[in-house]
């Protein structure tokens, strides 16, 4: 009974969760058809117009308008997490059960004592752990494995410049 | 104050710029020149470490880092991560060095980079991740520290390190590793608690952005993972020396949405390789894994 019980909430605090990811436009967006940027523009959505994240792709978030009434893809960076009017959100339910549908630790002071940490704590204590160092340098990748590893992925290297704060291309990083 | 006698002070200037100096006689130099302050300061600038000596610094203030917290047990795991770092760093302006990751078993969402390219992110972190993309753009922010020499900057700033630095050899014995690691616990853990300057932080979140994209990633995976990260409570303990060491989430994608512009939206179509990455980090979502 009390398994059934426990296992019930997990499920509803991942349906949560999962859906939870709500956020906002941060200037006028325009919402496309699909997540490309030649792909026809279904609306705009102006700034600080309140979305549902229903699903993320690489630099693009499928969101729908909180009235329901407008759905398509936003450039990721034109949307922002959380409540436009309270930034940033604190403690509320939702983030305490995880980041987006993330599994993670809880946090609750009942938990937190079998937690494995790396806080500010944890590095004054520490003491060298030279075969720790070792184990580390035994998991490189030869060359042929990662030009395997790179081809398997589809992984084309080449691309862009570094570019200074205000967007400008530098040939070599300053 | 003194008034400053300049020709002893040019003399052994000179002789240290010729490195004709054993490390005893710089020593003893630094020591007498203590009380000259500003030039103290010229003096230890001098002479940047050599690679194998950055190395050699770097390996030191790793096994500290890792006496916080242990590798975590997953050999399958690790020589993922270490495929998607070195991929990613071989784009990087440092191709060669012996870039090594690792993760480490650490609930804590951090990832930490230091000299020489030795780079440890945190099983909290990979976590939060959502595919191999997500990833790359936190170890390219982490390369991206190392090609700078960011932590090495800040290290140097602590005399100790320097003069330590004149005299570690690219193949230095057990010992004087060890007496070179011993050194370093205390400047390790003052650096990494602190945090180096947000201009350094916002500067390796451009460069990672950059790296990522000419591996063959999508470049908007930093924002992506900063944008998870913002949506966290800042009074998470998770996060909590994340957030003390580096400018706000917020703000990081500000920058970073200036800097980057529409300037790469062409790479959004890159590779975000999500499968591999689940199959990757399964032992991650088990219990307790």
């Amino acid at each position: 009974m009390k398994r059934w019980l426990m296992l019930s909430l997990m499920a509803l605090c991942t349906a949560v969760s999962a859906a939870s990811e709500l956020g906002y436009t941060v200037r006028d967006t325009e919402l496309k058809e699909k997540p490309f940027l030649d792909a026809a523009t279904v609306s705009t959505l102006p700034s600080k117009t309140a979305v549902e994240v229903l699903t993320r792709r690489g630099g693009w978030m499928e969101v729908r308008s909180s009235d329901g009434k407008q759905r398509g893809w936003a450039r990721l960076l034109n949307v922002r997490l959380g409540d436009p009017e309270r930034r940033p959100p604190s403690g509320n339910l939702l983030s305490a059960l995880g980041i987006g549908n993330r599994p993670r630790p809880q946090t609750t002071a009942t938990v937190t004592t079998g937690v494995r940490g790396f806080s500010e704590e944890d590095l004054q204590k520490a003491e060298p752990a030279p075969e720790e160092l070792k184990r580390m340098e035994g998991y490189a990748a030869d060359a042929p494995a990662l030009a395997r590893f790179a081809r398997e992925g589809n992984l084309k290297p080449g691309g862009p410049a570094h570019v200074a704060a205000e967007g400008r291309p530098l040939e070599t990083p300053k | 104050m003194m008034p400053l006698r300049p020709w002893p002070v040019l003399a052994l200037l000179l002789c240290v710029v010729a490195s004709g100096c054993s490390q005893q006689q710089t020593e003893a130099f630094m020591q007498n020149i203590g009380e000259a302050g500003g030039l103290e300061q010229t003096l230890r600038n001098l002479r940047e470490p050599t690679q194998s000596e950055e190395i050699e610094i770097g390996r030191g203030v790793t096994e500290t880092l890792l006496g916080a917290r242990p590798l975590l047990d997953d050999a399958e795991l690790q020589r993922y991560v270490n495929a998607v770092g070195l991929w990613v760093a071989q784009q990087s302006e440092r191709p060669d060095l012996p870039w090594r990751f690792g993760v480490n078993d650490s609930d804590h969402i951090n990832a930490f980079a230091a000299p020489g390219g030795y780079i440890i992110v945190t099983r909290g972190m990979l976590r939060q991740l959502r595919n191999e993309a997500e990833l790359a753009a936190v170890l390219g922010h982490e390369i991206a520290h190392v090609v700078q020499k960011h932590h090495l900057k800040a290290l140097r700033k602590s005399a100790v390190v320097n003069l330590l630095g004149a005299g570690v050899a690219a193949a230095a014995s057990e010992g004087e590793h060890a007496a070179l690691a011993q050194k370093l616990i205390g400047p390790t853990k003052t650096l990494y608690a602190r945090g180096l300057d947000k201009a350094d932080e916002f500067e390796a979140d451009r460069m990672g952005v950059v790296l990522a994209a000419r591996a063959g990633y999508d470049p908007f995976a930093l924002p992506a993972v900063l944008t998870t990260l913002a949506a966290a409570s800042d009074k998470d303990p998770f996060l909590a020396l994340l957030f003390k060491t580096h400018p706000a989430p917020e703000a990081r994608i500000e920058r970073l949405d200036t800097a980057m512009g529409a300037r790469f939206d062409g790479f959004s179509v890159a590779s975000q390789n999500a499968g591999r990455f689940e199959q990757a980090t399964r032992r991650l979502r088990v219990a307790g894994g």
